[in-house]
């Protein structure tokens, strides 16, 4: 049964951020239809834990923290090489329409291991400090700082390639 | 930030920006699932376990699926008689044969949402704290569909030998530390599919228990509340009862609604464990007044068009009672009194299950 304010404070929440979360979830896992699973099985938890979510100062921060660590859960059980729960067959992807060097990143992003890809997510696209950081990974800055380090080497060594064509070519 | 992170930064934002052709993302089911959750939760939140035991020894007299159980009637689909203008909501039409020692019943569930009807009956060892098998029956019809790997790719059945000669498939192997789960045709259009978290996750156990379950069963369940004058128009939903996780405390629930059921729109009818809603009432801003002298919480609201009206009277015979309607369904109780006047036709029964009924629906 609906019907309680509890359930309008988190749809219109949900209403308002779910772009934003599906953004972040893409960039952790470079899937939009796992990136849409990964959102539907945050929101669930946030509704459970709605109450706790509400009388924090920053919800986005929350929802945030929530969506970071379904995504670690999932990778370590491996769930979502198995199934997702939807009824109808998801849309194809829609054409790319990506620069090529995007394309790059999209792949260097997606070789780097799930955690350091997220520390690079948290700390480069999210905007979060290391302890910000450290927080929603459950981990010490020292582990942020190392984790995010070597991720930006992979990342860097991964475009290298593509940025000594481009130089080479100009 | 540097140059090179303040890049970086941009060209994430371009990746995440990347266009889709529409949301796949339905809002209102993401409220429900969690309600759901929490329904489950609040079933499962109980306490105590000797006044459990005591409990699941007459449930297995009168309701709940009994572990060595024969099915009285075999018959599908179930339609019992019942004693009221409405059926009973929660026919129990699967009883597990066989469980590994220890495991006891926790819940049974009927549910009638998007247009299916299947039934879930769930066991558990040390009331199904991390132990839990769960049984769903999906009724007639087609085999539902196993789900879609990460990209649109269908899930493909995985192999697995037949149960009690018929053919069966694997959802999840055992031991993949996501809890095996197994999936067979045990009549013509009639699926099943058994689910094992816990101590129980390996091939053997998995088969044993599937094979020892009897299907086709009728045997209404008991509930702790009778209501009276219900409007004659409504459908019924979802049901759900039992001990739940823990095992000493008994939920019981049905929700119902006037036209199609959605979060703007239903009547729900639950008895939890008496304190474990009232705890709640400190925190909540609905009007704290007294109904028939029992404490109870009355939260009135509008909002987007839609009414709702909650009620929740506490330590009634040693249930809280929470009724909650919106919605279209909520004005068609208001010919007969609304939400308050709906509590005062509900009879609790108390906590002893022989004095439970099968009829709760009038």
């Amino acid at each position: 049964m609906a019907g309680t304010a509890r359930d309008e404070q988190y749809t219109a929440y949900v209403a308002a951020r779910l772009p934003w979360l599906q953004r972040v979830a893409y960039l952790l896992c470079q899937d939009w239809d796992r990136a849409d699973d990964l959102v539907q099985v945050a929101l669930t938890r946030l509704y459970v834990k709605w109450h706790r979510a509400g009388s924090v100062e920053n919800i986005d921060g929350y929802a945030r923290t929530v969506l970071v660590r379904v995504f670690l859960a999932e990778q370590r059980t491996g769930w979502w090489r198995r199934v997702s729960a939807v009824r109808e067959p998801p849309e194809p992807s829609p054409d790319l329409a990506d620069h090529d060097s995007d394309l790059d990143l999209r792949a260097a992003l997606r070789e780097l291991a799930p955690r350091q890809r997220a520390a690079v997510v948290l700390r480069f696209y999210c905007d979060l400090s290391v302890e910000q950081t450290a927080e929603v990974l459950n981990c010490s800055t020292g582990t942020v700082k190392s984790q995010t380090s070597r991720g930006l080497a992979a990342l860097r060594q991964a475009l290298l390639p593509a940025m000594n064509l481009e130089e080479g070519t100009a | 930030m540097t140059d090179e992170t303040m890049d970086l930064h941009r060209r994430l934002e371009q990746i995440a920006s990347t266009p889709r052709q529409r949301p796949q993302i339905d809002v209102p089911g993401l409220a429900a699932r969690g309600r759901r959750t929490l329904r489950v939760r609040r079933t499962c939140a109980v306490a105590g376990s000797a006044v459990a035991m005591g409990l699941l020894v007459t449930l297995a007299a009168i309701g709940l699926p009994r572990l060595d159980a024969e099915p009285e009637r075999p018959a599908f689909p179930p339609s019992p008689p019942s004693g009221g203008a409405y059926p009973n909501p929660l026919v129990q039409r699967a009883v597990f044969g066989w469980l590994p020692k220890g495991y006891t019943p926790l819940s049974v569930t009927e549910d009638h949402q998007n247009g299916e009807h299947t039934f879930k009956v769930t066991a558990g060892l040390n009331g199904g704290r991390g132990s839990v098998v769960e049984l769903t029956d999906f009724g007639v019809g087609p085999e539902p569909i196993l789900g879609y790997l990460a990209g649109g790719i269908p899930a493909k059945p995985l192999h697995a030998a037949p149960v009690n000669g018929k053919r069966a498939h694997w959802i999840y192997k055992p031991g993949s530390g996501y809890g095996g789960k197994l999936r067979w045709q045990y009549g013509p259009h009639r699926w099943a599919e058994i689910s094992v978290q816990g101590a129980a996750d390996d091939t053997g156990t998995i088969y044993q228990i599937a094979r020892s379950i009897t299907f086709g069963t009728v045997k209404p369940t008991a509930f702790p509340f009778q209501v009276e004058g219900l409007p004659d128009d409504l459908k019924i939903y979802l049901s759900n009862a039992g001990p739940g996780l823990g095992g000493s405390g008994y939920s019981a629930m049905v929700d119902f609604a006037a036209g199609a059921y959605s979060m703007d729109n239903g009547l729900e009818i639950s008895v939890t464990p008496a304190g474990l809603m009232a705890r709640r009432f400190a925190a909540d801003p609905g009007r704290k007044v007294t109904v028939e002298g029992h404490r109870a919480l009355d939260r009135r609201s509008t909002s987007g068009g839609v009414a709702r009206h909650t009620l929740i009277v506490s330590s009634v015979k040693g249930f809280d009672v929470t009724i909650q309607a919106s919605g279209q369904t909520l004005r068609r109780l208001q010919a007969t009194g609304g939400v308050t006047g709906l509590y005062r036709r509900i009879t609790v029964l108390g906590t002893a299950p022989s004095r439970w009924t099968t009829a709760p629906l009038g």
